[in-house]
């Protein structure tokens, strides 16, 4: 079957020497791909790369089998794209900006675009400079989905929306990967990437550094680890992979990555009284990638 | 057509208030008319005038034709550099503040090219900037019959049709320099200089006359209103030069917008 979304070495290379470094992708249809980062590490670029907005200058991308470098206008018939920070002029409303998207789409029937809109609960009839952040946000997300694209190429698309809003549009999400559409966003939200996406990937520097399920990731990557001694409890700091170590009394907590052999010869050696080893969250596995202690 | 009439649409404010300006202008100014019309004083100042003076204020039309030659002082004269500021803040702004504000996300997440947003965007500006010729042209001549005056309607339309070809190619010129343009500020710069610079440039070689040639260096070189006025002859070589000037400036523009970022 042909993947959704597929980059070979997809490069974006600006005159700083940052951007897109080469990254590989490949995501069938009807999956939801979560994708992180934190801010410059090339989360809007690959997006607007797929987009064929941005010119890549290395490797290649195709979404729904069409090449993003040449058969760009192609790929954004079939593709539904939300902008990170979208704007939109001011002086039309939701109503129009649909109306305009619609027509320039050549797509008369307007049943699919009006449902979204009831169900984001989306102000047509405002003139977009009248909106607030969020409910800017719920126009922008309406003309990403409108036309019912076979790709949905979404940049932080919870960003400003209140609970509810972010509820529906999950929902929708959902229905939309039930439907086989093929969904890639970015996000900030880890319990949010956490809760919807099949596969996560995770974006450094320009580099996918990580590709897997949210448990496979939780599970290969990274462990939680708590301890109880009774008395003083040894040095774990010479551990292999231990990150993150808290000592509070008679208790340590801490994060270990990789090979545990190391870790279990010296809980042999020095058992403690209790013991708790649970799978991280995401944002932890994360964090981890980034350096920083899980929170 | 979706494209072209939003595009139109955003042409629309500014376009009215053109309008309603102009309109107001030209009655003031032709409002005095009547008394011009046989004014041996104003022809006598002339005469005495020297002739790099008399060379830019309509020379031998303001002679032979005072009241034509008043209006050319009054109106014509300024009318090409005032609707070329308009234009060049109007082309520059089809890229540039669109780009400034990130719009041609939502434009270029619909499946249009590059080429086609950006001449549909160039075509409803050049068709608001007609309008705003055939406004003040039509006013002109509304308001001269108006005042009793027989217009010259040919010289007018002559000279209102050439006036649109320079208009044109300041805008393209305006569109091609904003293309290039880091951000909004610097592109309304260019649009500003294109269409003010060769103006008074124009202006200094005609009153210097000592090298008419360097003229045609500028699209003001090809626009002469007393001389329109004057003999009736279809501007050939403004036609020519301007229109391929104009062809060959955004062709220019929309490669640098095909390879750019935005």
């Amino acid at each position: 079957m042909t993947a959704a979304i597929e980059a070979k070495n997809l490069a974006k290379v600006y005159r700083n020497g940052r951007g897109l470094l080469g990254i590989d992708l490949d995501i069938p249809q009807g999956e939801i791909f979560g994708f992180l980062g934190p801010n410059g590490a090339g989360k809007t670029t690959t997006i607007r790369a797929l987009m064929g907005l941005s010119h890549i200058t290395g490797g290649m991308a195709r979404i729904a089998g069409r090449d993003v470098a040449h058969d760009s206008v192609d790929v954004r018939r079939v593709t539904g794209y939300l902008p990170g920070d979208p704007a939109l002029y001011d002086a039309m409303t939701g109503r129009q900006h649909l109306e305009l998207a619609l027509r320039l789409r050549g797509i008369r029937d307007r049943r699919h675009a009006l449902a979204v809109a009831e169900r984001l609960g989306v102000e047509m009839d405002h003139k977009v400079r009248q909106l607030s952040r969020g409910n800017r946000q719920k126009v922008a997300i309406l003309l990403a989905l409108a036309h019912d694209p076979e790709v949905l190429l979404l940049d932080e698309p919870t960003s400003g929306l209140d609970p509810l809003a972010q509820d529906a549009f999950r929902d929708l999400l959902q229905e939309e990967r039930q439907r086989g559409r093929t969904v890639f966003f970015s996000s900030h939200v880890l319990p949010e990437v956490q809760a919807l996406s099949d596969r996560v990937g995770i974006i450094r520097d320009g580099r996918l550094v990580a590709v897997d399920t949210v448990e496979g990731l939780r599970r290969s990557r990274l462990k939680e680890v708590r301890l109880s001694y009774q008395g003083e409890p040894p040095d774990f700091t010479a551990v292999a992979g231990v990150r993150g170590l808290e000592v509070k009394g008679s208790e340590l907590s801490f994060h270990i990555a990789g090979d545990t052999a190391q870790l279990f010869r010296l809980l042999a050696e020095r058992p403690p009284a209790d013991v708790t080893i649970a799978e991280p969250s995401l944002e932890e596995v994360f964090r981890n990638y980034y350096g920083g202690r899980p929170s | 057509m979706t494209l072209y009439r939003m595009a139109l649409r955003q042409q629309l404010v500014s376009w009215l208030v053109w309008a309603i300006v102009v309109v107001l202008g030209v009655a003031t100014v032709v409002s005095a008319a009547p008394a011009v019309a046989d004014s041996r004083a104003l022809v006598a100042l002339m005469r005495g005038l020297p002739p790099s003076m008399r060379a830019v204020m309509g020379g031998a039309l303001m002679v032979s034709r005072p009241l034509e030659g008043y209006l050319y002082i009054k109106l014509l004269m300024y009318l090409p550099l005032l609707v070329g500021i308009f234009a060049g803040f109007q082309a520059s702004s089809l890229l540039a503040r669109e780009m400034d504000h990130r719009r041609f996300d939502f434009l270029l997440g619909l499946p249009l090219t590059r080429r086609r947003l950006l001449l549909v965007r160039f075509a409803a500006l050049v068709t608001s900037q007609a309008a705003m010729w055939l406004v003040t042209i039509l006013a002109l001549i509304g308001f001269m019959r108006q005042e009793g005056v027989h217009p010259d309607v040919l010289g007018y339309a002559l000279v209102g049709y050439s006036g649109f070809l320079v208009t044109l190619a300041t805008s393209a010129g305006a569109l091609w320099a904003s293309a290039g343009a880091r951000d909004y500020p610097g592109a309304a710069r260019w649009g500003l200089g294109i269409a003010a610079v060769p103006f008074v440039y124009d202006l200094a070689v005609r009153i210097a006359t000592t090298a008419p040639g360097w003229r045609y260096i500028l699209p003001y070189g090809y626009y002469d209103p007393p001389h329109l006025l004057l003999t009736h002859a279809f501007p050939w070589l403004a036609t020519g030069v301007l229109l391929v000037g104009s062809i060959l400036l955004t062709y220019g523009a929309l490669r640098s917008f095909e390879r750019r970022e935005v």
